[in-house]
């Protein structure tokens, strides 16, 4: 690998430890504020004014903590996986290759998830119709600027928003791990 | 091809929520459902959109909170109190304090995990050979999934349709019938093995360990009473624990942080996603699997084998032992409940809340079974010793939590006992 491909690979480190520290405050304050949810529909309905709203907004937020989490985990490699193999490869060359082919098959798989998002968002057109959501989903049948939530008074979008941030993050996590197996003199953990 | 491919995947060591979804594209493409991609996105969102499921991270949460607090700590020497001079009398020490962790900690590896920290330090330093003090602190975590709150059985509840509380209810008789198995077995071997006797204490030591052990009491009972007594939902439960958690190690014993309290929140929460990412991930699969009406198939082929409920059971214990020594409980359940769930219940009319726990015993016990035992590999690993011969010492505990499991398959209506 020349010098300027290193250096890139470093922005993407530097940029993925900057979005993984940014993620795990995000996660802490959305876990604070899911056990207050949960407290204050316990007290509300114990003082007999039970505020309807907040499971379906508890839900959201852990669902956002849920998938943040899971992007984080696949930077940190705490997922669970089936370690039978890795335990069992003796010589350090042999573990790296078998982390370059894990490391691959999670990066396709965030991309296929990118993919997967845009399919479900499907901007162009939208784009394409300046916006005009009533032509969208007559042209579509696509109502997920549409679809309403039970009980919050907003667009069920902004919950679902979510998915395609995780994607993206899923892929620069990735793509850091695949950089890091791939310059690492030792294979093997990383924080 | 489609499940060549998630064999090859998982065996390779990718992680199995992704091998779950690719394998659910897989489906999709081989089948020519590839239409069902423009949802998958959706479906996957879907798949973790359910209020029972915020049971688990407010769990973990509470499990880190006791243990940076120091509050398990106080509730295990509270517990000693209860055993005195006997033969082996800090094995009986672990697994009585297992027992009352369990009653807030709601994974079996988080519980090995924190009591090998604890209780195999003290057995060693007692005269406790390391791979006997990692067997009786893994055949203790062995009761966190059955004894309520248990991720295993909110997950359960979530994927079968059945209340949560009813599933924590049926788990208080089980639980307290694998204990006593437990001390019955460390009964025989104590004399067996001739194990070091418990300290003597003063009445005054023990005294101040009752009254220490007292207000960290207060989050089991919280936990347990609110549930019972139906004042709360599990998850209620969960968050007002987490609160009388963090409120005694702040303020009461001093032990916390702010900055501890603060990276708590942030782990659990990780820990938790990496548990409902799985579950999002399953849930695709299973989508896909409806349209192919694979559990369907599956179900008719199973009702081939046998008509008597009591040997389907055996049946099922049989290859969950199987499937458990391969992967983790969590996978496996969100991987075999939807799949035997409609055959035990249709076919042979098996109570889908005494199928949960028997499903949960099942697993938990192929945590402690290698080649993948998860939680064998942490208690080895905290004793210092290796999985070969905590799993040789083990033996004694997992026969008698198999003669447990068979007792509760031939008789199931022991399991909802306390529900009627």
């Amino acid at each position: 690998m020349n010098r300027r491909g290193t250096a890139a690979s470093m922005h993407i480190l530097r940029l993925a430890d900057r979005c993984c520290w940014l993620q795990r405050q995000a996660i802490g304050l959305l876990m604070v504020a899911l056990v207050v949810l949960i407290a204050l529909n316990v007290l509300t309905r114990a003082l007999g004014m039970a505020i309807y709203w907040v499971d379906e907004l508890a839900v959201y937020l852990a669902i956002w903590a849920a998938l943040l989490g899971a992007a984080v985990a696949l930077r940190n490699r705490q997922h669970i996986a089936v370690n039978l193999l890795t335990l069992r490869l003796g010589g350090r060359q042999r573990r790296r290759h078998l982390m370059l082919a894990i490391d691959t098959v999670v990066l396709l798989f965030s991309l296929g998830l990118i993919v997967l998002c845009w399919l479900w968002f499907d901007p162009l057109p939208l784009i394409a119709l300046g916006g005009d959501m009533d032509v969208f989903v007559a042209d579509n049948f696509n109502f997920i600027y549409r679809e309403p939530t039970s009980t919050l008074g907003v667009r069920k979008f902004w919950a679902w928003l979510i998915m395609p941030i995780a994607a993206a993050s899923m892929c620069l996590y990735s793509l850091a791990n695949l950089l890091e197996t791939l310059f690492a003199n030792h294979p093997g953990e990383s924080s | 091809m489609t499940p060549l491919l998630f064999f090859a995947l998982l065996l390779l060591g990718v992680p199995i929520a992704l091998t779950l979804a690719i394998a659910a594209a897989a489906l999709a493409l081989s089948t020519d459902n590839s239409v069902l991609f423009q949802s998958f996105s959706l479906q996957m969102f879907s798949g973790i959109e359910n209020y029972g499921l915020l049971a688990i991270p407010l769990f973990m949460l509470v499990g880190e909170i006791m243990h940076h607090g120091g509050i398990t700590l106080r509730l295990v020497r509270a517990v000693s109190v209860l055993v005195g001079e006997v033969k082996g009398g800090l094995a009986y020490v672990n697994l009585l304090s297992n027992t009352a962790v369990a009653a807030v900690i709601g994974s079996a590896i988080a519980q090995i995990a924190l009591m090998s920290r604890i209780m195999t330090p003290e057995m060693r330093s007692k005269g406790y050979r390391p791979e006997f003090a990692a067997a009786t602190t893994a055949a203790g975590g062995l009761l966190s999934p059955i004894i309520p709150p248990s991720m295993l059985l909110v997950i359960y509840g979530v994927l079968a349709q059945v209340s949560i509380a009813d599933m924590f209810m049926a788990g208080i008789l089980p639980g307290l019938l694998l204990l006593l198995g437990f001390l019955v077995t460390l009964r025989v071997l104590s004399h067996k093995l001739d194990l070091p006797r418990g300290e003597a204490l003063s009445r005054n030591e023990r005294l101040l360990r009752l009254r220490q052990g007292l207000a960290p009491g207060l989050v089991p009972l919280i936990i347990i009473g609110s549930i019972t007594l139906g004042v709360a939902t599990p998850t209620e439960a969960a968050a007002l624990a987490a609160i009388a958690a963090a409120l005694l190690g702040r303020f009461y014993f001093r032990e916390l942080d702010t900055e501890k309290l603060w990276q708590a929140f942030i782990h659990a929460g990780i820990t938790a996603s990496i548990i409902l990412f799985l579950i999002a991930c399953a849930g695709l699969l299973g989508w896909v699997m409806l349209f192919e009406q694979l559990p369907q198939q599956m179900a008719a082929w199973l009702g081939t084998l046998t008509a008597n409920p009591f040997l389907f059971l055996l049946l099922v214990n049989l290859s969950l032992l199987l499937v458990g020594a391969l992967l983790d409980g969590i996978p496996a359940m969100i991987m075999i409940v939807p799949i035997l769930l409609p055959v035990a219940v249709s076919q042979f009319g098996i109570d889908p809340v005494q199928f949960g726990i028997i499903l949960a015993i099942n697993l938990v016990l192929g945590l402690l079974t290698p080649p993948v035992g998860a939680g064998l590999y942490v208690a080895a690993g905290a004793a210092g010793t290796q999985p070969g011969p905590v799993f040789k010492a083990l033996l004694p505990f997992l026969l008698t939590a198999v003669l447990v499991l068979l007792l509760l398959s031939w008789q199931p209506q022991l399991i909802t006992l306390l529900l009627r």
